[in-house]
């Protein structure tokens, strides 16, 4: 009995794995031109220390600060319109395409044939228009419709409604689902099954996704001027190209404050959502704001145009997508993936050290200024922390891993710092009663448990990062992305199309993949 | 749904029967090869200039996007653009496009190889493994030209340097190399020469490696179904700006150009031949 | 003499949960703490760990008082002394090698003991304090895969893991079967005779107090209200303790989870 067992029998496995997330890791080092030495380079240190001191004093003139301000606005009703267009394209995809509609959920008839097609086949538009990045159908669109805002916001209202139209469904099939089923058997039909059996309880759950969406928009849209679609972004990127670091930091502020002020708003009315009241002003208050954006973005679009016969010319360019690039195409997916992993693994690391103090652990001082930097490193986008990354490190794919990396440790900090607070601090405690020094009470009392729920976070993070990693190159910092602009820019649609139909592919599998591991870990 | 999808077709119907409300005003736009707010300053004198010539409003479109300007004008969203040699060549390959007139500078005009001094390169071949910035991608003095000259001397970029950028504009490519982002990079000689006399560049950091030979650049070019007496008087306000007088020399000064010239599609033809050969016509 | 309280008492929130406590123990001495639900049983345990500082009064442990110590000192007098809790804090997803190994925290250095979260090489005597709590088989298994007396019996494998001079136990056997609960206690003292360590339990059950401690403490409303030797222990003195006793139901708080929507965008 006593020597039953030995040896840990999770031995080799543990080493196993440990030596193959090395091996993987690795060649990402040399794959991404990322070299951890350069950065306790004394000299990069200077550089980076020039680099910094070039965003001070902050531009303050009164026509750039107009400037920024109109473009601030635009950037709003963009997001705002751009959600309001995903509503108007996901409400009846999600009702065309929810489970919880189907015929025969509802009152057990047969499947009809015809109706199953066409389910699967919006499924699969749906699929189409969220695994195409904003940024990319900005960038589309920028070419086929003109510069300007018009762009941004059907960039947003495409993408998003794809999102918007996934989701709705998903929130109607997790109601409960005996409602909707007596109203149908009653003879109902399925659009009173809607409002009648399922509205009612879904609302806001729906309202709070579409809000937290809204949310998530205004970072798009601030970046869309990256790729010419107006905005703060648009200013940012010229002040970026000529290295003006005054205008710069004066931006990345105003970003910061948007985000931030965006944050508080979608907070607040979700948290508001919990009253009936609530549920009635929102959509009135989301009107106004509708109606607001539209006119002040108006004058914009009357004189871009909107030349439909423009749009279907510039889509048939696209076909046939170009077949002689598997090469190129290959490249530019293991450039992704090795950015992606990196970044996130970096991010892991400095997200656990940031998380200590954020979760009060080194007193109150250290909690808030930890916390500052976190939500810093989290407001700003990644693909803006690319374009600074860029002038930081230099162009390639080095940027993109650093740009993950700060925007992900933002995220993840957070993340890992509410697990540490939400977690039972009793066997911590004990630990430290029987006289345990405080980083090996934590390692024996606290870390197992949230330890899996950080690697958990970090896997679902790295799903993502694999996608904003298709679209970094936009700004310089490697990958398809990089590959994507430059055909755009040589009128090279052919190839563009295959690129973009491997981020598709790229996209979809990573779902695909990432939905399979978390079924199988239950 | 049927009222959603209503909504959302008159909005749209509505947005594209305002946009074709015609004005009589002449849509300017020009490629960004330069700060955007440089543009607008050095086109203001000029489009004041044009709209007392022509007697209609001229209205200049800033854009951010080479390729940008060449749709809008093949889809006639703007009337008259500034293109380089290689964008006029991409709008004529995708619609009807006129040349209109030129600088006399651009008959022959150059791109030139800078590089940052810390690299200590004396040639061309001395940047292998260096990182290297072409301007803007479908630029013509940033990009194509640089690229053809380098194939030429036997340099895939691709291959032969460390990593290839797209800084965007002539001026950020300046920027870039000064600053050592990147080792070294290829712009167009004449906003160099701008830099050099005005002094933005730093001469112990940014030094000039190689010149390419001269070849056909920048032109005025409008969209192929503008109205023909238009454009002859178009071409007449630019012929007609004399360097001895003081009023249009200020505005020629600002172009960089001693006078303007007639230009004619078949100048570009070389452009043409030597953007198939870099395989940017693909 | 291991412990001794001069007329400490502690309050918490502004509630006086002990009032004018003096005991002791001496070196090897074996004692059960007695008295209903809410009576401070656990917080002067609790005080005996060094969890809380006395309001009043002075304490005394191992021959030091423990907030007279520079935090040094304080952790190496911890290490001493082994708490057995009511409920084992356990993390989750932690390996019973990993959850015994750590009672021997405060003797390990730094780089040994996270050197054995990766490559735990101790087990022998790892497997030793778990096969007399009878868990020898599960020392790879995960401590969310043992049933509650399972982790209780893990929690006393590491404070036996730890050999404290002094070992405090909180209701070590609620959790436990009747039959167990005896095997428990009987082992917990002789592991203290074994070792000399001196042992302070609190136990629900008056006759596992009686069948196996030579003095019993009764406590009450905060207040200790007989310290006897086993034979002096009659009914009357035990239902005197337990009179008007209502029982009470701990409240379980709710466990926050975060949203899905903060990980996407």
């Amino acid at each position: 009995m006593l020597s039953s067992h030995p040896r840990d029998p999770a031995r080799w496995p543990r080493l196993l794995t440990l030596l193959l997330c090395l091996a993987l890791l690795a060649p990402s080092f040399s794959l991404t031109q990322f070299n951890p030495a350069t950065l306790a380079n004394p000299d990069s240190w200077r550089t980076m220390a020039g680099f910094v001191a070039g965003f001070f004093p902050m531009a303050l003139q009164a026509d750039f600060l107009r400037d920024v301000a109109r473009e601030t606005l635009t950037t709003l009703a963009s997001a705002t319109a751009g959600i309001a267009l995903a509503m108007l394209l996901g409400a009846p995809l999600a009702f065309a395409t929810s489970h919880a509609l189907q015929r025969h959920v509802l009152g057990g008839e047969r499947p009809a044939r015809l109706a199953g097609w066409l389910a699967s086949l919006l499924r699969g538009l749906m699929v189409i228009l969220r695994g195409i990045p904003e940024i990319v159908w900005a960038l589309l669109l920028v070419r086929a419709v003109g510069l300007g805002s018009l762009p941004a916001v059907l960039a947003i209202g495409l993408a998003y409604g794809g999102m918007l139209a996934k989701v709705y469904a998903e929130i109607l099939e997790s109601q409960t689902p005996g409602l909707a089923s007596a109203l149908y058997l009653q003879g109902a039909s399925r659009w009173q099954c809607l409002l009648y059996g399922l509205w009612p309880q879904a609302l806001p759950e729906l309202l709070s996704y579409s809000v937290y969406r809204w949310e998530c928009a205004i970072r798009a849209s601030a970046v869309m001027g990256f790729v010419g679609a107006g905005g703060v972004g648009q200013l940012l990127d010229t002040s970026l190209k000529m290295l003006n670091g005054g205008e710069v930091s004066t931006l990345l502020l105003v970003f910061l404050l948007l985000v931030s002020l965006s944050e508080g708003i979608s907070l607040l009315s979700r948290r508001a959502l919990a009253s009936v009241a609530a549920t009635r002003m929102l959509p009135a208050l989301g009107l106004l704001a509708v109606a607001a954006s539209v006119l002040w973005l108006w004058p914009g679009w009357r004189d871009s145009g909107f030349d439909t016969s423009a749009i279907v010319r510039f889509a048939r360019d696209f076909f046939p997508p170009a077949s002689d690039m598997l090469t190129e195409i290959g490249h530019g997916i293991v450039e992704t993936l090795a950015m992606s992993g990196l970044g996130s693994v970096l991010a892991f690391m400095a997200g656990a050290v940031l998380a200590m103090p954020a979760a009060g652990r080194f007193g109150t001082a250290a909690k808030w200024l930890s916390r500052l930097l976190l939500n810093v490193l989290r407001g700003v986008p990644d693909l803006l922390w690319a374009s600074i990354a860029v002038l930081a490190v230099g162009l390639g794919p080095a940027a993109g891993v650093l740009a993950l990396a700060l925007h992900t440790t933002g995220v993840l900090g957070r993340l890992f710092a509410e697990t540490l607070e939400n977690a039972d601090p009793e066997p911590e405690l004990a630990l430290q009663q029987a006289g345990a020094g405080r980083l090996l009470a934590f390692a024996y009392g606290q870390l197992p448990t949230v330890f899996s729920q950080w690697l958990a976070y970090t896997l679902y993070r790295w799903e993502n990062n694999i996608r904003s990693a298709t679209v970094l190159g936009i700004v310089g910092a490697g990958g398809l992305g990089q590959q994507l602009y430059l055909a755009l820019s040589l009128f090279q649609q052919h190839r563009a199309a295959s690129l973009i139909i491997a981020m598709l592919l790229l996209s979809w599998a990573v779902e695909q993949l990432s939905r399979y591991c978390r079924q199988r870990m239950g | 749904m049927k009222t959603l999808k209503l909504t959302l077709a008159t909005a749209l119907l509505a947005v594209s029967a305002l946009a074709s409300a015609e004005e009589a005003v002449l849509k300017v736009s020009a490629i960004p090869d330069e700060a955007p707010t440089e543009l607008q300053r050095k086109f203001a004198p000029l489009g004041q200039y044009l709209e007392k010539e022509l007697g209609m409003k001229v209205q200049f479109v800033p854009v951010t996007d080479y390729a940008a300007v060449v749709t809008a004008l093949n889809s006639d969203k703007i009337d008259m653009a500034w293109l380089g040699g290689f964008t006029f060549v991409q709008a004529s390959l995708h619609g009807k496009v006129v040349p209109l007139v030129q600088r006399e500078e651009d008959s022959k005009f150059t791109a030139k190889f800078i590089v940052n001094t810390a690299v200590g390169a004396k040639s061309l071949q001395d940047l292998k493994g260096k990182s290297f910035a072409f301007g803007s991608a479908s630029s013509t003095s940033g990009h194509l030209m640089p690229r053809y000259f380098l194939q030429k001397e036997g340099i895939k970029p691709e291959t032969f340097f460390k990593n290839v950028a797209y800084s965007g504009a002539h001026d950020a490519t300046v920027a870039w190399v000064a600053s050592g982002k990147v080792d070294a990079g290829a712009l167009n000689a004449s906003v160099w020469e701008k830099l050099v006399q005005s002094g933005k560049v730093d001469g112990s950091k940014v030094k000039l490696l190689a010149t390419t030979p001269p070849f056909y650049d920048y032109n005025w070019t409008v969209r192929g179904n503008l109205d023909k007496k238009l454009q002859a008087r178009i071409s007449a306000a630019f012929l007609k700006l004399d360097p001895k007088n003081p009023q249009d020399k200020a505005i020629l000064d600002l172009q960089r150009a001693s006078r303007f010239i007639p230009t004619k599609a078949d100048n570009y033809k070389g452009i043409e031949a030597a953007a198939e050969a870099a395989g940017l016509l693909k | 003499m291991s412990l001794r309280f001069d007329s400490v008492s502690l309050q918490l929130g502004g509630t006086d949960i002990l009032r004018d406590i003096s005991l002791s123990l001496a070196q090897g001495e074996q004692a059960a703490l007695i008295g209903p639900s809410g009576a401070g049983k656990t917080s002067l345990l609790l005080l005996a760990a060094t969890r809380y500082c006395p309001s009043h009064g002075s304490l005394n442990l191992l021959g030091d008082n423990p907030w007279h110590l520079s935090p040094r000192w304080l952790a190496g007098l911890r290490s001493r002394i082994g708490m057995i809790y009511q409920a084992a804090p356990l993390p989750a997803r932690q390996r019973v090698v990993h959850a015994v190994a750590a009672g021997r925290l405060g003797q390990m250095s730094g780089w040994s003991a996270l050197r054995q979260l990766l490559w735990p090489d101790d087990t022998a005597a790892i497997l030793d304090s778990l096969q007399r709590v009878a868990l020898a088989d599960k020392l790879w298994q995960r401590c969310d895969q043992l049933s509650g007396g399972q982790r209780q019996r893990v929690g006393i494998a590491r404070v036996l893991h730890q050999r404290p001079a002094l070992m405090l136990a909180d209701e070590p056997v609620a959790a436990l079967d009747p039959r167990l609960a005896d095997d428990t206690i009987r082992l917990l003292c002789e592991e203290a005779s074994t070792h000399q360590s001196t042992l302070l339990v609190s136990l629900h059950s008056v006759e596992l107090a009686l069948a196996y401690f030579p003095r019993i403490i009764g406590v009450r409303d905060g207040q200790i209200m007989f310290d006897l030797p086993r034979e002096q222990v009659h009914p009357g003195v035990v239902s005197a303790l337990y009179a008007g006793e209502r029982l009470r139901e701990p409240a379980e708080p709710p466990a926050p989870a975060a949203s899905r929507q903060d990980l996407r965008c």
